[in-house]
């Protein structure tokens, strides 16, 4: 089903949690909505089920506007942050709840249950009740729940956020795969930028109750629009400086004249910021003339990764990410001299 | 091991044969004295005392009164609570402050509060008995001052219950297509149930036990007006200390009952989920 809203606006107080927010999304499609918590992600989710009053804007579901039904008629799927199963009931009847307030014969009831436990991979578990299920098993048993109802569309609201690191990456494959099955439009909400990356068909990122961009991840993660959007993805250097005609200058005479990846941006103040893994270190008898001097502060590693702090000469602190492998080769020590080189940069007017 | 835990600390055994004092002292002692006095002329005695016709009418109306008191302030609690944790509105904080009140003012107070009402000189007193309508001195001013006091007991055990569950399981269910009786009976209800069970009991305990703002408004008129506490306390009065105290036994059972039943709801509210199997 497509879903469509336009001018949507939510108001907390004078805080607007939504502040006209549009948004299409195409039969079939997975987004991902993200952002920061606070940013209206999941007052939009809730907004497109129902579950929201508005202020202002339409949501339309193909075509059909169903701003003033009630969420229980809208048919869709919505799965919770903290599952929300009923305790009291075992995971068969949480499962078999949307059949039976539609007082469906039971044998169709038991047959369709049975067929969801399956494909949620919880075939052995109908008799236990949530309590007795680990995080990941009840995240399962609420998108079966959910999915009964043959839902027009599934809204996600951090659904991986209260479990695992493990956990969380094999249900997000397992989500991923199901919805290849499946089919169904799908939106789920969340704050990591991994997850949305890896899940999702289209990511829409969230700043202020507003859409900060929209756009496929690979486009998002090289093409951020905003400097909000860079930092927000993260593993970033932020600068602030002036946009001259020779390109970006910011203060101790640091500067750089590389073509920015970003959006064109006029002369003016302007943010120049380089992702850890875009800043190249090489010792300092190598240095170019365009190199950033600074000195090795700290370095940290995480396996295979290193991360480098350096010191520049105006005392700004960079980070920098380099196979450890190649930190190995550069022979660098905490207090060493370093050259900097800007790989990848991008400019913002501030 | 925790050497303020250990038995043979010096402080840990004052503290215990201190407690152990003022439990028997206060309590275990005196309700071996009611049980006591109560079978003093023997069974049969106790028996004549709780079977005497003026005992059996309070023991009645105290019985009506609670079984006015438990249904209505059932309802409203239920639905007060629902209210103040699911809604969003002008005063809420106010309407919960209010809902404190029985809790808080004295007894006798909130008896007075229905002779400043009802009474002959009161603010409904003479339209009242124009219309010949007794409210004070009757049975109405009883139920009504017992339903007042009893008033917070339910609201108070659910309202916490569902501030701690959230709403997210109701809009779940909503989201699966449950109208508002389903949400109520499938959902609503059973998640609170052990709460309100709870606060029926407090509720029944309270309206069977209620002595001083159902003495404000009863008027005392024998047979009448008395209800099983206010009854007790003129058998007292008039020095029939045995049938006192075998009716007091009465009170003292129920108190009881209600004690085993609500240890064995206390282990089941901080879920209201059938556990194993």
């Amino acid at each position: 089903m497509a879903i469509e809203v336009s001018g949507l606006v939510r108001k907390y107080g004078a805080h607007p949690a939504l502040d006209g927010v549009s948004l299409q999304v195409a039969d079939g499609e997975l987004v991902a909505l993200l952002g920061p918590s606070g940013s209206g992600k999941t007052t939009l989710l809730r907004a497109i089920a129902g579950l929201e009053p508005l202020d202002a804007g339409r949501v339309t579901y193909d075509g059909q506007d169903v701003t003033d039904s009630p969420a229980r008629q809208r048919g869709v799927g919505f799965v919770f942050q903290h599952y929300a199963l009923f305790g009291h009931m075992d995971v068969f009847e949480n499962v078999a709840f949307a059949l039976r307030v539609r007082k469906r014969p039971d044998a169709e009831v038991q047959a369709r249950v049975a067929e969801l436990l399956d494909l949620v991979q919880l075939g052995g578990f109908a008799k236990r009740y949530p309590d007795q299920l680990s995080g990941g098993q009840r995240q399962r048993v609420a998108l079966a729940r959910a999915l009964a109802s043959e839902p027009r569309v599934l809204l996600l609201d951090e659904p991986f956020s209260a479990l695992d690191a493990q956990v969380r990456k094999d249900l997000r494959r397992w989500l991923r795969s199901l919805h290849d099955r499946i089919r169904t439009t799908c939106l789920f909400v969340t704050h990591d930028q991994e997850e949305a990356f890896e899940l999702a068909d289209r990511v829409v990122v969230f700043h202020k109750g507003q859409i900060e961009q929209d756009g496929s991840p690979r486009e998002v993660w090289r093409q951020p629009k905003t400097a909000f959007v860079l930092q927000f993805l993260g593993h970033v250097n932020l600068l602030s400086g002036v946009q001259g005609p020779q390109g970006w200058q910011g203060p101790g005479g640091l500067g750089w004249s590389g073509r920015p990846q970003g959006p064109a941006v006029a002369e003016g103040p302007a943010v120049l910021g380089v992702r850890h893994r875009d800043l190249s270190v090489r010792q300092k008898a190598q240095a170019a003339e365009s190199d950033w001097l600074a000195t090795v502060e700290r370095i940290a590693t995480s396996g295979w990764r290193c991360e480098l702090q350096l010191r520049l000469s105006n005392s700004e602190l960079l980070t920098a990410e380099v196979s450890c492998d190649e930190l190995d080769e550069l022979d660098l020590r905490p207090g060493d001299a370093a050259a900097l080189h800007v790989r990848h940069g991008y400019v913002y007017g501030a | 091991m925790s050497r303020l835990n250990s038995p043979r600390n010096p402080f840990a055994v004052l503290a215990i044969l201190t407690a152990a004092l003022i439990l028997g002292l206060l309590i275990a002692a005196p309700m071996a004295m009611v049980v006591g006095q109560a079978f003093s002329a023997g069974l049969g005695g106790w028996w004549a005392a709780v079977t005497d016709e003026e005992t059996l009418r309070a023991l009645r109306l105290s019985a009506l009164v609670a079984a006015i008191a438990v249904p209505v302030n059932t309802l409203g609690g239920v639905a007060a609570a629902w209210w103040i944790a699911r809604f969003r509105f002008r005063g809420r904080k106010l309407v919960t402050a209010l809902l404190d009140l029985p809790l808080s003012v004295s007894p006798v107070v909130a008896g007075l509060l229905f002779v400043l009402l009802f009474g002959s000189q009161g603010w409904w007193g003479s339209w009242l008995q124009e219309q010949d309508i007794h409210i004070l001195f009757a049975v109405p001013g009883i139920a009504l001052a017992t339903l007042f006091v009893t008033l917070p007991m339910v609201a108070r055990e659910v309202l916490p219950l569902l501030q701690a569950q959230g709403s997210d399981v109701e809009w779940a269910a909503v989201t699966m297509g449950a109208n508002g009786t389903q949400l109520f009976w499938k959902i609503v209800f059973p998640r609170m149930r052990w709460a309100v069970l709870y606060g029926v009991l407090l509720t029944g305990a309270r309206a069977l036990g209620e002595f001083g703002a159902v003495s404000v408004v009863s008027g005392h008129i024998r047979g009448e007006t008395s209800t099983l506490p206010l009854h007790i306390e003129v058998l007292y009065a008039e020095y029939h200390s045995q049938q006192a105290f075998a009716a007091s036994s009465l009170l003292v059972l129920a108190g009881l009952l209600a004690l085993v039943v609500r240890r064995a709801l206390a282990a089941r509210l901080p879920q209201g989920a059938p556990r194993g199997h």
